[in-house]
């Protein structure tokens, strides 16, 4: 039996109907152009595949019910700040998966040579680079270095001025830089 | 800054080369990929397969639900933050099309044809989509009933609304308040109040 209301206005469910219909699939299309980008950023960041995993999707569906209040275009701006705000707020640091208190920026002694090579251990050690370096200046030295995202797009997502990018990403390059040489070497060691 | 190029284009080592590399082919597996999907209701034909409420119900079982809230706020601030000339306007736009943002999926709109039907093309192949677990359903679909039922009230006083017809609209606020004192779309509805509330009445209308 329908209410009065539809019966005074019969179109009503039927706008509601497509207006969800176009909301999943503004959703989609969200999740399909950035869902990457967000989880690869939070692996860096030092969460487990799951927890960037879980924290992606949470970004997604706090996006879900503020659809209307994102503005064309600031789709990835929106995914990505909630993304990096719920990481900090609920992970920390001292959530870091698959990383032990003790590890330092030396390769293992148990890693060999063929193992640098090999995709996860090369994550891995990245990972461990990131570890002891600043988010702020990961989160940036991801964007530019691994997403290729340029100075002005990475001001916009980040919200810090392009000047400090630009002093970010310096900063992590030369800690970066000094850390892989570091591995590099120990590798080099380890062959003799 | 300008003729800063990413380290793999120029300037690193082979073993950051490899570092980097590593990096840049990572990608959620397959599962986590389909989890992602089903939880946020795009997979299956009209797949919205469980409220916001349902969604977040399941968010709060990892205990982050408070942090959901964080992010909703931080959310809001880039959102202003999108478009500063804004700002300061008011809300009706969220008022409008929030209700139609919170996904929902019932028997009776699973009848109906799917507007829109398919999402774009897929620009990468994405996994098959699992089948929820049958065991979740009763909770979803009641939940799902609810939201339904949040939207229609609001649809019904935002229609009242358009049509002018403020003290319509505010009895349908009233019905909603009654029935959903907690509900997924209580923002929307306080927005809608104020609106009604804000709304000039109708010449001739008891003062």
């Amino acid at each position: 039996m329908p209410s009065a209301t539809m019966m005074i206005d019969g179109t009503v469910e039927e706008a509601s109907l497509g207006a969800r219909a176009a909301a999943r699939i503004r959703l989609e299309r969200m999740f399909r152009a950035h869902h990457e980008l967000i989880w690869r950023t939070l692996r860096r960041l030092g969460l487990s595949a799951d927890l960037a995993a879980d924290t992606t999707q949470q970004a997604y569906l706090i996006a879900a019910e503020r659809l209307g209040d994102i503005r064309t275009g600031s789709e990835r701006a929106f995914l990505f700040s909630t993304a990096i705000g719920l990481a900090r707020t609920n992970f920390r640091r001292s959530q870091r998966c698959q990383l032990q208190s003790d590890m330092d920026l030396h390769i293992d002694p148990g890693v060999r040579a063929e193992q640098v090579t090999n995709h996860c251990s090369a994550v891995e050690l990245l990972d461990r680079v990131f570890a002891q370096t600043d988010p702020d200046l990961v989160t940036v030295f991801v964007l530019f270095e691994l997403e290729g995202l340029s100075a002005p797009e990475i001001s916009q997502l980040v919200d810090i001025p392009v000047g400090t990018v630009a002093s970010r990403l310096r900063r992590a390059r030369a800690t970066f830089r000094a850390a892989a040489r570091r591995m590099e070497l120990a590798h080099a060691a380890q062959q003799r | 800054m300008k003729d800063l190029k990413p380290l793999l284009r120029e300037g690193a080592s082979d073993f950051e080369r490899q570092l980097l590399s590593a990096a840049m082919r990572e990608r959620p597996s397959p599962q986590l990929r389909s989890r992602m999907r089903r939880t946020l209701g795009l997979t299956g034909p009209i797949a919205w397969a469980g409220s916001v409420k349902a969604m977040l119900a399941t968010v709060a079982g990892k205990g982050v639900i408070g942090a959901a809230v964080v992010g909703l706020a931080a959310a809001g601030v880039v959102a202003l933050r999108a478009d500063p000339g804004e700002r300061s306007a008011p809300r009706t736009e969220v008022a409008v099309e929030a209700p139609s943002a919170a996904p929902a999926v019932q028997a009776p709109l699973a009848a109906q044809p799917e507007p829109a039907a398919q999402p774009e093309p897929a620009a990468q192949p994405e996994p098959a989509a699992q089948p929820e677990p049958a065991a979740a359903e009763p909770a979803v679909a009641e939940s799902s009933r609810e939201l339904r039922e949040e939207i229609q009230l609001l649809d019904e006083a935002r229609s009242a609304l358009q049509r002018g017809s403020s003290s319509r609209a505010l009895e349908q606020l009233d019905r909603y308040r009654q029935r959903f004192p907690s509900g997924v779309l209580r923002r929307e509805a306080s927005l809608l109040r104020q609106q009604a509330t804000a709304a000039p009445r109708p010449s001739g209308a008891a003062r």
